[in-house]
Protein backbone atom coordinates (compact mmCIF):
# COMPACT_ATOMS: atom_id res chain seq x y z
CA UNK A 1 0.00 0.00 0.00
CA UNK A 2 2.72 2.54 -0.85
CA UNK A 3 0.98 5.72 -0.73
CA UNK A 4 -1.60 5.22 1.19
CA UNK A 5 -1.30 7.58 3.68
CA UNK A 6 -0.39 10.34 1.19
CA UNK A 7 -3.45 9.31 -0.51
CA UNK A 8 -5.84 9.29 2.21
CA UNK A 9 -4.68 12.20 3.84
CA UNK A 10 -5.49 14.09 0.26
CA UNK A 11 -8.67 12.60 1.00
CA UNK A 12 -9.80 14.43 3.96
CA UNK A 13 -8.15 17.57 2.88
CA UNK A 14 -9.94 17.84 -0.23
CA UNK A 15 -13.48 18.11 1.85
CA UNK A 16 -12.35 21.58 3.64
CA UNK A 17 -15.17 23.36 2.69
CA UNK A 18 -17.08 20.93 1.59
CA UNK A 19 -20.52 19.81 3.44
CA UNK A 20 -19.11 15.94 4.16
CA UNK A 21 -18.03 17.38 7.80
CA UNK A 22 -21.53 19.10 8.91
CA UNK A 23 -23.59 16.21 6.80
CA UNK A 24 -21.46 14.21 9.49
CA UNK A 25 -23.15 15.97 12.47
CA UNK A 26 -26.64 17.08 11.11
CA UNK A 27 -27.84 13.76 10.08
CA UNK A 28 -27.86 12.53 13.74
CA UNK A 29 -28.17 15.93 15.13
CA UNK A 30 -31.81 15.70 13.58
CA UNK A 31 -32.23 12.49 14.71
CA UNK A 32 -31.37 14.01 18.43
CA UNK A 33 -34.10 16.81 17.91
CA UNK A 34 -36.70 14.48 15.91
CA UNK A 35 -36.67 12.57 19.39
CA UNK A 36 -37.44 15.17 21.64
CA UNK A 37 -40.39 16.60 19.79
CA UNK A 38 -41.85 13.39 18.60
CA UNK A 39 -41.38 12.41 22.57
CA UNK A 40 -42.68 15.79 24.17
CA UNK A 41 -45.29 16.53 21.82
CA UNK A 42 -46.96 13.04 21.68
CA UNK A 43 -46.91 12.52 25.78
CA UNK A 44 -44.72 9.43 24.52
CA UNK A 45 -44.05 7.35 27.53
CA UNK A 46 -41.10 5.54 27.77
CA UNK A 47 -41.51 2.52 30.13
CA UNK A 48 -37.86 1.34 30.52
CA UNK A 49 -34.19 1.65 28.85
CA UNK A 50 -34.67 -0.89 26.31
CA UNK A 51 -37.35 0.86 24.90
CA UNK A 52 -36.06 4.35 25.03
CA UNK A 53 -32.85 2.75 22.82
CA UNK A 54 -34.99 1.49 19.96
CA UNK A 55 -36.97 4.44 19.81
CA UNK A 56 -33.92 6.31 19.13
CA UNK A 57 -32.46 4.62 16.55
CA UNK A 58 -35.26 3.22 14.55
CA UNK A 59 -35.08 6.60 12.80
CA UNK A 60 -31.70 6.72 12.44
CA UNK A 61 -31.16 3.34 11.39
CA UNK A 62 -33.76 2.60 8.70
CA UNK A 63 -33.90 6.06 7.04
CA UNK A 64 -31.03 8.36 7.93
CA UNK A 65 -27.82 5.70 7.36
CA UNK A 66 -29.08 5.02 4.09
CA UNK A 67 -29.45 8.42 3.44
CA UNK A 68 -26.21 9.93 4.65
CA UNK A 69 -23.97 6.90 3.13
CA UNK A 70 -25.89 7.69 -0.22
CA UNK A 71 -24.87 11.53 0.55
CA UNK A 72 -21.36 11.11 1.26
CA UNK A 73 -20.31 8.74 -1.08
CA UNK A 74 -21.83 10.77 -3.89
CA UNK A 75 -20.03 13.79 -2.40
CA UNK A 76 -16.87 12.04 -2.10
CA UNK A 77 -16.68 10.38 -5.69
CA UNK A 78 -18.88 13.69 -6.74
CA UNK A 79 -15.65 15.60 -6.03
CA UNK A 80 -13.64 13.90 -9.05
CA UNK A 81 -16.96 13.26 -11.12
CA UNK A 82 -17.26 17.27 -11.54
CA UNK A 83 -13.87 18.51 -11.79
CA UNK A 84 -12.41 16.55 -13.83
CA UNK A 85 -10.59 14.92 -11.16
CA UNK A 86 -10.17 11.24 -12.18
CA UNK A 87 -7.69 12.03 -14.87
CA UNK A 88 -5.71 13.70 -12.75
CA UNK A 89 -5.47 11.87 -9.31
CA UNK A 90 -4.42 9.16 -11.91
CA UNK A 91 -2.17 10.37 -13.86
CA UNK A 92 -0.25 10.48 -10.44
CA UNK A 93 2.66 8.63 -9.01
CA UNK A 94 -0.24 6.82 -6.53
CA UNK A 95 -1.96 3.18 -8.32
CA UNK A 96 -5.93 3.27 -8.25
CA UNK A 97 -6.36 0.78 -5.78
CA UNK A 98 -4.42 3.13 -3.68
CA UNK A 99 -7.17 5.91 -4.09
CA UNK A 100 -10.26 3.21 -3.86
CA UNK A 101 -9.04 2.26 -0.71
CA UNK A 102 -8.23 5.76 0.49
CA UNK A 103 -11.57 7.29 -0.61
CA UNK A 104 -13.75 4.28 0.99
CA UNK A 105 -11.70 4.45 4.20
CA UNK A 106 -12.53 7.90 4.16
CA UNK A 107 -16.92 7.04 3.68
CA UNK A 108 -16.04 5.14 6.49
CA UNK A 109 -14.41 7.54 8.73
CA UNK A 110 -17.35 9.65 8.16
CA UNK A 111 -19.79 7.48 8.90
CA UNK A 112 -17.99 6.81 12.01
CA UNK A 113 -18.02 10.13 13.04
CA UNK A 114 -21.65 10.17 12.29
CA UNK A 115 -22.36 7.33 14.69
CA UNK A 116 -19.87 8.71 17.39
CA UNK A 117 -22.22 11.67 17.46
CA UNK A 118 -25.11 9.98 17.46
CA UNK A 119 -24.04 7.76 20.64
CA UNK A 120 -23.04 10.90 22.12
CA UNK A 121 -26.77 12.06 21.43
CA UNK A 122 -28.39 9.29 22.93
CA UNK A 123 -26.45 9.65 26.05
CA UNK A 124 -27.47 13.48 26.54
CA UNK A 125 -31.53 12.87 25.49
CA UNK A 126 -32.79 11.86 28.80
CA UNK A 127 -31.12 14.76 30.34
CA UNK A 128 -32.57 16.90 28.07
CA UNK A 129 -35.82 15.17 28.56
CA UNK A 130 -35.80 15.67 31.95
CA UNK A 131 -35.59 18.60 31.97
CA UNK A 132 -38.19 19.17 29.75
CA UNK A 133 -40.89 17.34 32.16
CA UNK A 134 -40.59 14.12 30.51
CA UNK A 135 -40.28 11.15 33.21
CA UNK A 136 -37.56 9.07 32.22
CA UNK A 137 -37.59 5.36 33.12
CA UNK A 138 -35.94 4.90 36.63
CA UNK A 139 -32.52 3.07 37.26
CA UNK A 140 -29.35 3.93 35.03
CA UNK A 141 -29.36 3.72 31.52
CA UNK A 142 -27.90 0.80 29.37
CA UNK A 143 -24.91 3.16 28.18
CA UNK A 144 -23.15 -0.12 27.69
CA UNK A 145 -25.62 -1.84 25.92
CA UNK A 146 -25.96 1.35 23.88
CA UNK A 147 -22.51 1.47 23.03
CA UNK A 148 -22.41 -2.24 22.10
CA UNK A 149 -25.86 -1.74 19.88
CA UNK A 150 -23.86 0.85 18.06
CA UNK A 151 -20.41 -0.86 17.37
CA UNK A 152 -23.04 -3.73 16.16
CA UNK A 153 -24.93 -1.59 13.67
CA UNK A 154 -21.84 0.28 12.56
CA UNK A 155 -20.33 -2.87 10.95
CA UNK A 156 -24.58 -4.25 10.01
CA UNK A 157 -23.92 -0.51 7.67
CA UNK A 158 -20.71 -1.23 6.23
CA UNK A 159 -22.48 -3.04 3.23
CA UNK A 160 -24.56 -0.29 2.33
CA UNK A 161 -21.78 1.46 2.33
CA UNK A 162 -19.90 -0.80 -0.34
CA UNK A 163 -22.65 -0.65 -2.35
CA UNK A 164 -23.30 3.09 -2.77
CA UNK A 165 -19.65 3.72 -3.12
CA UNK A 166 -19.43 1.36 -6.12
CA UNK A 167 -22.40 3.06 -7.44
CA UNK A 168 -21.61 6.33 -6.46
CA UNK A 169 -17.91 6.10 -8.21
CA UNK A 170 -19.62 4.45 -11.42
CA UNK A 171 -22.39 7.00 -11.65
CA UNK A 172 -22.19 10.47 -11.40
CA UNK A 173 -25.32 11.63 -11.50
CA UNK A 174 -26.64 12.59 -7.91
CA UNK A 175 -29.72 11.72 -8.97
CA UNK A 176 -28.49 7.06 -9.35
CA UNK A 177 -27.05 7.69 -5.41
CA UNK A 178 -30.11 9.15 -4.09
CA UNK A 179 -32.67 7.14 -5.87
CA UNK A 180 -30.47 3.75 -5.06
CA UNK A 181 -30.75 5.27 -1.61
CA UNK A 182 -34.58 5.60 -1.64
CA UNK A 183 -35.38 2.28 -3.75
CA UNK A 184 -33.63 0.50 -1.04
CA UNK A 185 -34.87 1.97 1.92
CA UNK A 186 -38.74 1.44 0.49
CA UNK A 187 -37.69 -1.74 -0.91
CA UNK A 188 -36.59 -2.62 2.84
CA UNK A 189 -40.05 -1.49 4.34
CA UNK A 190 -42.19 -3.38 2.05
CA UNK A 191 -40.03 -6.75 2.56
CA UNK A 192 -40.28 -6.55 6.66
CA UNK A 193 -42.88 -8.70 6.29
CA UNK A 194 -41.66 -11.72 3.95
CA UNK A 195 -39.18 -14.12 5.00
CA UNK A 196 -36.81 -12.75 2.30
CA UNK A 197 -36.97 -8.96 3.92
CA UNK A 198 -34.28 -9.74 6.43
CA UNK A 199 -31.70 -10.27 3.41
CA UNK A 200 -32.08 -7.32 1.77
CA UNK A 201 -29.02 -4.80 3.45
CA UNK A 202 -30.61 -1.82 4.05
CA UNK A 203 -32.69 -4.01 6.73
CA UNK A 204 -29.39 -4.79 8.53
CA UNK A 205 -28.58 -1.72 10.44
CA UNK A 206 -31.87 -2.31 12.58
CA UNK A 207 -31.92 -5.99 12.53
CA UNK A 208 -28.42 -6.03 13.60
CA UNK A 209 -30.02 -4.54 16.73
CA UNK A 210 -33.72 -5.56 16.86
CA UNK A 211 -33.53 -8.43 15.41
CA UNK A 212 -35.10 -11.89 16.59
CA UNK A 213 -33.12 -15.22 17.25
CA UNK A 214 -29.62 -15.42 15.72
CA UNK A 215 -30.82 -12.66 13.21
CA UNK A 216 -28.63 -10.25 14.45
CA UNK A 217 -25.58 -11.98 14.07
CA UNK A 218 -26.50 -13.14 11.49
CA UNK A 219 -26.72 -9.07 9.91
CA UNK A 220 -24.04 -8.21 10.94
CA UNK A 221 -21.75 -11.09 9.51
CA UNK A 222 -23.77 -11.04 6.36
CA UNK A 223 -22.98 -7.27 5.64
CA UNK A 224 -19.24 -7.62 6.53
CA UNK A 225 -19.20 -10.38 3.96
CA UNK A 226 -21.17 -8.20 1.48
CA UNK A 227 -19.36 -5.15 1.93
CA UNK A 228 -16.19 -7.08 1.38
CA UNK A 229 -17.15 -8.51 -1.43
CA UNK A 230 -18.74 -5.08 -2.88
CA UNK A 231 -15.68 -3.53 -2.49
CA UNK A 232 -13.01 -6.21 -3.71
CA UNK A 233 -15.84 -6.83 -6.87
CA UNK A 234 -16.36 -2.96 -7.39
CA UNK A 235 -12.42 -2.18 -7.01
CA UNK A 236 -11.18 -4.96 -9.42
CA UNK A 237 -14.03 -3.71 -12.16
CA UNK A 238 -13.40 0.35 -11.12
CA UNK A 239 -10.18 0.67 -11.29
CA UNK A 240 -9.99 -1.24 -14.30
CA UNK A 241 -11.93 1.11 -16.28
CA UNK A 242 -11.11 3.57 -18.93
CA UNK A 243 -10.89 7.31 -17.51
CA UNK A 244 -12.23 9.21 -20.16
CA UNK A 245 -13.72 12.27 -18.49
CA UNK B 1 15.87 5.42 -30.65
CA UNK B 2 18.12 5.67 -27.86
CA UNK B 3 17.85 9.65 -27.63
CA UNK B 4 13.95 8.62 -27.60
CA UNK B 5 12.41 9.74 -23.80
CA UNK B 6 8.92 8.38 -24.84
CA UNK B 7 7.66 6.25 -27.71
CA UNK B 8 4.66 4.44 -29.09
CA UNK B 9 4.86 1.21 -31.13
CA UNK B 10 1.94 -0.02 -33.10
CA UNK B 11 -0.22 2.02 -30.73
CA UNK B 12 -3.69 1.14 -31.52
CA UNK B 13 -7.29 1.86 -29.42
CA UNK B 14 -10.43 2.27 -30.74
CA UNK B 15 -14.10 2.77 -28.97
CA UNK B 16 -16.37 0.30 -30.72
CA UNK B 17 -16.23 1.25 -34.33
CA UNK B 18 -14.29 4.34 -33.49
CA UNK B 19 -10.59 3.84 -34.62
CA UNK B 20 -9.16 6.91 -32.70
CA UNK B 21 -5.57 5.50 -32.64
CA UNK B 22 -4.13 3.44 -35.84
CA UNK B 23 -1.13 1.54 -36.04
CA UNK B 24 0.86 5.13 -34.26
CA UNK B 25 4.50 4.91 -33.81
CA UNK B 26 5.78 8.06 -32.37
CA UNK B 27 9.04 9.16 -31.11
CA UNK B 28 9.88 11.70 -28.62
CA UNK B 29 13.06 12.78 -29.11
CA UNK B 30 14.70 13.94 -25.19
CA UNK B 31 14.59 17.29 -24.44
CA UNK B 32 12.70 18.56 -27.06
CA UNK B 33 9.70 20.66 -27.84
CA UNK B 34 7.53 17.96 -29.73
CA UNK B 35 3.96 19.66 -31.44
CA UNK B 36 1.60 16.89 -31.97
CA UNK B 37 -0.71 18.14 -34.48
CA UNK B 38 -4.12 17.16 -35.90
CA UNK B 39 -7.04 18.10 -36.43
CA UNK B 40 -10.67 17.61 -34.07
CA UNK B 41 -10.75 14.05 -33.61
CA UNK B 42 -7.76 13.26 -34.83
CA UNK B 43 -6.78 11.21 -31.62
CA UNK B 44 -4.13 13.27 -29.86
CA UNK B 45 -5.52 13.34 -26.94
CA UNK B 46 -6.34 9.96 -26.82
CA UNK B 47 -2.48 9.03 -27.35
CA UNK B 48 -2.22 11.23 -24.88
CA UNK B 49 -4.73 9.66 -22.27
CA UNK B 50 -2.74 5.91 -23.66
CA UNK B 51 1.18 8.08 -22.66
CA UNK B 52 -0.32 8.46 -19.11
CA UNK B 53 -1.93 4.40 -18.76
CA UNK B 54 -5.23 6.73 -17.99
CA UNK B 55 -6.57 4.45 -20.84
CA UNK B 56 -5.35 0.70 -22.34
CA UNK B 57 -4.33 0.17 -26.03
CA UNK B 58 -5.89 -2.68 -28.07
CA UNK B 59 -2.20 -3.27 -29.20
CA UNK B 60 0.72 -2.08 -29.48
CA UNK B 61 2.77 -0.41 -26.95
CA UNK B 62 3.89 2.86 -25.28
CA UNK B 63 7.61 2.97 -23.98
CA UNK B 64 8.78 5.85 -21.03
CA UNK B 65 11.89 6.33 -20.46
CA UNK B 66 13.28 3.32 -22.15
CA UNK B 67 10.69 0.87 -20.20
CA UNK B 68 7.87 -0.93 -21.52
CA UNK B 69 4.58 0.06 -20.12
CA UNK B 70 3.36 3.11 -17.98
CA UNK B 71 4.65 2.30 -14.18
CA UNK B 72 3.98 4.31 -11.66
CA UNK B 73 7.54 5.24 -11.19
CA UNK B 74 7.37 6.28 -14.61
CA UNK B 75 4.13 8.29 -14.12
CA UNK B 76 6.60 9.72 -11.15
CA UNK B 77 9.08 11.48 -13.95
CA UNK B 78 5.31 12.69 -16.04
CA UNK B 79 3.71 15.60 -15.20
CA UNK B 80 0.29 16.23 -17.41
CA UNK B 81 -2.67 18.21 -18.20
CA UNK B 82 -5.42 16.53 -20.83
CA UNK B 83 -8.11 18.42 -21.53
CA UNK B 84 -8.47 20.99 -19.53
CA UNK B 85 -7.24 21.63 -16.07
CA UNK B 86 -8.16 19.48 -13.10
CA UNK B 87 -9.27 21.83 -10.45
CA UNK B 88 -10.74 21.48 -7.04
CA UNK B 89 -12.91 24.50 -6.83
CA UNK B 90 -13.94 25.02 -3.28
CA UNK B 91 -9.96 24.54 -2.61
CA UNK B 92 -7.44 27.64 -2.75
CA UNK B 93 -4.69 27.45 -6.19
CA UNK B 94 -2.27 26.58 -3.50
CA UNK B 95 -4.23 24.04 -1.63
CA UNK B 96 -4.82 22.15 -5.11
CA UNK B 97 -1.27 22.20 -5.74
CA UNK B 98 -0.58 21.00 -1.97
CA UNK B 99 -2.78 17.80 -2.62
CA UNK B 100 -0.89 17.20 -6.31
CA UNK B 101 2.23 17.54 -4.80
CA UNK B 102 1.47 15.28 -1.60
CA UNK B 103 0.35 12.94 -4.19
CA UNK B 104 3.88 13.22 -5.92
CA UNK B 105 6.07 13.28 -3.13
CA UNK B 106 7.05 17.22 -4.45
CA UNK B 107 9.16 19.32 -2.34
CA UNK B 108 6.20 21.60 -0.85
CA UNK B 109 8.63 24.57 -1.38
CA UNK B 110 8.39 24.32 -5.19
CA UNK B 111 4.57 25.69 -4.93
CA UNK B 112 5.39 29.14 -4.39
CA UNK B 113 8.30 28.91 -7.11
CA UNK B 114 5.51 27.51 -9.42
CA UNK B 115 3.00 30.40 -8.36
CA UNK B 116 5.74 32.88 -8.98
CA UNK B 117 6.95 31.87 -12.33
CA UNK B 118 3.31 31.19 -13.33
CA UNK B 119 1.81 34.80 -12.13
CA UNK B 120 -1.03 33.34 -9.87
CA UNK B 121 0.97 34.90 -6.32
CA UNK B 122 -1.57 36.77 -5.84
CA UNK B 123 -4.51 34.76 -6.37
CA UNK B 124 -2.67 31.79 -4.74
CA UNK B 125 -5.51 31.89 -1.46
CA UNK B 126 -8.52 32.36 -3.44
CA UNK B 127 -10.82 29.74 -4.09
CA UNK B 128 -9.69 28.17 -7.29
CA UNK B 129 -13.79 28.40 -8.62
CA UNK B 130 -13.51 31.85 -8.57
CA UNK B 131 -10.33 32.08 -11.38
CA UNK B 132 -10.62 32.72 -14.86
CA UNK B 133 -10.06 30.19 -16.83
CA UNK B 134 -6.60 31.17 -17.54
CA UNK B 135 -5.59 31.15 -14.40
CA UNK B 136 -7.31 27.63 -14.17
CA UNK B 137 -5.30 27.05 -17.08
CA UNK B 138 -2.25 28.18 -15.57
CA UNK B 139 -2.82 26.24 -12.27
CA UNK B 140 -3.23 23.25 -14.12
CA UNK B 141 -0.07 23.77 -15.54
CA UNK B 142 1.41 24.64 -12.74
CA UNK B 143 0.55 21.47 -11.30
CA UNK B 144 1.76 19.85 -14.45
CA UNK B 145 5.34 21.20 -13.51
CA UNK B 146 5.40 20.09 -9.71
CA UNK B 147 7.72 17.13 -8.76
CA UNK B 148 10.42 18.49 -12.14
CA UNK B 149 8.95 16.06 -14.03
CA UNK B 150 11.19 15.29 -17.09
CA UNK B 151 8.43 14.96 -19.10
CA UNK B 152 5.71 17.06 -19.30
CA UNK B 153 2.29 16.29 -21.39
CA UNK B 154 0.01 18.92 -22.32
CA UNK B 155 -3.03 18.61 -24.28
CA UNK B 156 -4.17 21.84 -26.10
CA UNK B 157 -2.65 24.03 -23.24
CA UNK B 158 -3.62 27.28 -24.79
CA UNK B 159 -7.15 26.61 -25.34
CA UNK B 160 -9.59 29.61 -23.82
CA UNK B 161 -6.45 31.54 -23.67
CA UNK B 162 -6.39 35.28 -24.59
CA UNK B 163 -3.70 36.38 -27.37
CA UNK B 164 -1.61 38.14 -24.72
CA UNK B 165 -1.91 34.37 -22.61
CA UNK B 166 -1.08 32.16 -25.32
CA UNK B 167 2.05 33.94 -26.21
CA UNK B 168 2.72 33.84 -22.21
CA UNK B 169 2.27 30.40 -22.14
CA UNK B 170 3.97 29.65 -25.67
CA UNK B 171 7.60 31.88 -24.40
CA UNK B 172 7.19 29.40 -20.92
CA UNK B 173 6.78 26.23 -22.39
CA UNK B 174 9.56 26.68 -24.92
CA UNK B 175 11.93 27.75 -22.15
CA UNK B 176 11.24 24.39 -20.52
CA UNK B 177 13.84 22.49 -22.12
CA UNK B 178 16.73 24.79 -21.14
CA UNK B 179 15.63 25.53 -17.63
CA UNK B 180 14.88 22.17 -16.34
CA UNK B 181 16.15 19.81 -18.88
CA UNK B 182 12.21 18.94 -19.53
CA UNK B 183 10.92 17.10 -22.35
CA UNK B 184 7.51 19.25 -23.46
CA UNK B 185 4.93 16.71 -25.83
CA UNK B 186 2.19 19.37 -26.43
CA UNK B 187 -0.78 18.92 -28.59
CA UNK B 188 -2.51 21.13 -31.14
CA UNK B 189 -4.80 21.78 -33.65
CA UNK B 190 -3.26 24.86 -35.04
CA UNK B 191 0.16 24.40 -36.27
CA UNK B 192 0.80 28.28 -36.49
CA UNK B 193 0.19 28.54 -32.40
CA UNK B 194 3.26 25.89 -31.94
CA UNK B 195 5.37 26.12 -35.01
CA UNK B 196 7.72 28.68 -33.51
CA UNK B 197 8.19 26.72 -30.18
CA UNK B 198 8.46 23.17 -31.64
CA UNK B 199 11.58 21.47 -32.55
CA UNK B 200 10.07 17.92 -33.91
CA UNK B 201 6.15 17.64 -34.95
CA UNK B 202 4.47 14.52 -35.41
CA UNK B 203 0.92 14.92 -37.20
CA UNK B 204 -1.95 13.18 -36.58
CA UNK B 205 -4.62 12.45 -39.13
CA UNK B 206 -7.47 10.20 -38.33
CA UNK B 207 -5.73 8.07 -35.60
CA UNK B 208 -2.72 7.39 -38.33
CA UNK B 209 0.57 9.26 -38.15
CA UNK B 210 0.96 11.43 -41.61
CA UNK B 211 4.15 13.20 -40.75
CA UNK B 212 7.30 13.26 -38.11
CA UNK B 213 10.07 15.22 -38.50
CA UNK B 214 11.37 18.70 -38.53
CA UNK B 215 10.04 21.61 -39.25
CA UNK B 216 12.36 21.57 -42.00
CA UNK B 217 11.52 17.90 -43.30
CA UNK B 218 8.07 18.98 -43.21
CA UNK B 219 8.65 21.70 -45.34
CA UNK B 220 10.92 19.93 -47.52
CA UNK B 221 8.09 16.96 -47.72
CA UNK B 222 6.00 19.73 -50.31
CA UNK B 223 6.74 19.81 -53.57
CA UNK B 224 7.22 23.36 -54.92
CA UNK B 225 4.26 25.13 -57.36
CA UNK B 226 5.24 27.22 -60.32
CA UNK B 227 2.54 30.27 -60.42
CA UNK B 228 1.92 32.09 -63.68
CA UNK B 229 -0.13 34.93 -64.99
CA UNK B 230 0.05 35.62 -68.74
CA UNK B 231 -2.45 36.76 -71.30
CA UNK B 232 -3.14 34.05 -72.84
CA UNK B 233 -3.94 31.16 -70.12
CA UNK B 234 -5.50 28.57 -72.55
CA UNK B 235 -2.72 28.50 -74.86
CA UNK B 236 -0.09 29.30 -71.71
CA UNK B 237 -1.81 25.57 -69.66
CA UNK B 238 -1.25 23.70 -73.62
CA UNK B 239 2.23 24.39 -74.01
CA UNK B 240 2.62 23.73 -70.01
CA UNK B 241 1.05 19.98 -70.81
CA UNK B 242 3.23 19.29 -73.62
CA UNK B 243 5.89 20.01 -71.95
CA UNK B 244 4.16 17.72 -69.31
CA UNK B 245 3.41 19.53 -66.07
CA UNK B 246 0.20 19.36 -65.31
CA UNK B 247 -1.45 22.83 -65.01
CA UNK B 248 -4.71 24.46 -63.19
CA UNK B 249 -5.82 27.46 -63.71
CA UNK B 250 -7.40 29.24 -60.38
CA UNK B 251 -9.84 31.89 -59.50
CA UNK B 252 -7.49 34.54 -59.34
CA UNK B 253 -6.82 33.67 -62.93
CA UNK B 254 -2.87 31.97 -61.68
CA UNK B 255 -1.64 29.21 -63.29
CA UNK B 256 -0.52 26.48 -61.16
CA UNK B 257 1.38 23.67 -61.67
CA UNK B 258 3.65 21.45 -59.67
CA UNK B 259 6.91 21.37 -60.92
CA UNK B 260 10.05 19.51 -58.84
CA UNK B 261 12.72 21.86 -57.86
CA UNK B 262 14.85 21.09 -60.47
CA UNK B 263 12.56 23.06 -63.26
CA UNK B 264 13.69 25.60 -65.34
CA UNK B 265 11.49 28.59 -64.90
CA UNK B 266 13.65 30.82 -67.13
CA UNK B 267 13.40 28.00 -70.27
CA UNK B 268 9.49 28.02 -69.67
CA UNK B 269 9.50 31.90 -69.64
CA UNK B 270 11.55 31.61 -72.38
CA UNK B 271 9.32 29.42 -74.28
CA UNK B 272 6.32 30.91 -73.68
CA UNK B 273 7.79 34.81 -74.87
CA UNK B 274 8.78 32.85 -77.79
CA UNK B 275 4.70 31.99 -78.91
CA UNK B 276 4.12 35.59 -78.45
CA UNK B 277 3.03 35.21 -74.91
CA UNK B 278 3.36 38.36 -72.51
CA UNK B 279 4.37 37.16 -69.19
CA UNK B 280 2.94 39.18 -66.11
CA UNK B 281 3.82 37.01 -63.47
CA UNK B 282 6.35 34.15 -63.28
CA UNK B 283 7.55 32.33 -59.82
CA UNK B 284 7.96 28.92 -57.94
CA UNK B 285 6.22 28.72 -55.03
CA UNK B 286 7.11 26.67 -51.86
CA UNK B 287 4.46 26.35 -49.66
CA UNK B 288 4.07 27.59 -46.02
CA UNK B 289 4.54 25.11 -43.18
CA UNK B 290 0.63 25.59 -42.36
CA UNK B 291 -0.10 24.73 -45.95
CA UNK B 292 1.83 21.59 -45.55
CA UNK B 293 0.04 20.88 -42.34
CA UNK B 294 -2.99 21.60 -44.15
CA UNK B 295 -2.58 19.61 -47.18
CA UNK B 296 -1.06 16.56 -44.68
CA UNK B 297 -4.25 16.60 -42.86
CA UNK B 298 -6.96 17.08 -46.03
CA UNK B 299 -8.46 13.73 -46.37
CA UNK B 300 -7.60 13.14 -49.91
CA UNK B 301 -4.30 13.44 -49.81
CA UNK B 302 -3.53 10.89 -47.61
CA UNK B 303 -3.12 8.00 -49.00
CA UNK B 304 -0.24 9.92 -50.85
CA UNK B 305 1.69 10.33 -47.64
CA UNK B 306 1.51 7.09 -46.28
N1 LIG C 1 -14.39 7.85 -24.61
C1 LIG C 1 -14.66 7.80 -25.90
N2 LIG C 1 -15.74 7.12 -26.35
C2 LIG C 1 -16.01 7.04 -27.65
N3 LIG C 1 -15.27 7.61 -28.60
C3 LIG C 1 -14.19 8.30 -28.23
C4 LIG C 1 -13.83 8.43 -26.87
N4 LIG C 1 -12.70 9.17 -26.79
C5 LIG C 1 -12.38 9.50 -28.05
N5 LIG C 1 -13.27 8.97 -28.92
C6 LIG C 1 -13.23 9.10 -30.39
O1 LIG C 1 -11.91 8.91 -30.83
C7 LIG C 1 -11.56 9.85 -31.82
C8 LIG C 1 -10.34 10.62 -31.39
O2 LIG C 1 -10.68 11.45 -30.31
P1 LIG C 1 -9.63 12.36 -29.56
O3 LIG C 1 -10.31 12.96 -28.38
O4 LIG C 1 -8.41 11.57 -29.29
O5 LIG C 1 -9.31 13.47 -30.64
P2 LIG C 1 -8.46 14.80 -30.52
O6 LIG C 1 -7.43 14.73 -31.57
O7 LIG C 1 -7.99 14.99 -29.13
O8 LIG C 1 -9.51 15.90 -30.91
P3 LIG C 1 -9.71 17.41 -30.37
O9 LIG C 1 -8.79 18.29 -31.15
O10 LIG C 1 -11.14 17.70 -30.72
O11 LIG C 1 -9.45 17.41 -28.91
C9 LIG C 1 -12.80 10.68 -32.06
O12 LIG C 1 -13.47 10.17 -33.17
C10 LIG C 1 -13.60 10.50 -30.81
O13 LIG C 1 -14.98 10.58 -31.11
MG1 LIG D 1 -8.36 16.44 -27.66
Amino acid sequence: MTGFAAALTCEVVKLRRTVALLLAVAAPATVFVLNILAITAGNVAIPNWVAYGFRYVVLWALFMVPMLIATQTALIAGLEHANGGWKHLFAQPVTRGVVYTAKLATVILLLFVSYVVMYAGMLLLPTVLTSLGVEMPPGPMLWQDYLLGFGKMFVASLALVAIHFVVAWRWSSFAVAIGVAIAGTFGGLFQTGSKYGKWFPWQWPLSSTNGTGDWPETAIWASLILAVTVATIGGIWLTRRDVTI
Amino acid sequence: MPDAIAATHRLYRSFGRTIAVDNLSLSIPVRSVYAFLGANGAGKTTTLRLFLGLLRPDSGSVSLFGQSGVSRAARSRIGALIEGPSVYPHLTGRENLRLTARLRRSDTKQIALLLDMLELTAAADRRAGGYSLGMKQRLGLAAALLGEPDLVILDEPTNGLDPRGIEQMRTFIRSLPERFGTTVLISSHLLAEVEQIATTVGIIHRGRLVFEGSKADLHAQMEPRLVLVTNQPTVTMEILRSQNLEAHLNDQGQIQAVVTSAVDAAAINRRLVERGIDVAHLSIVRPSVEESFLALTADTKTERIS
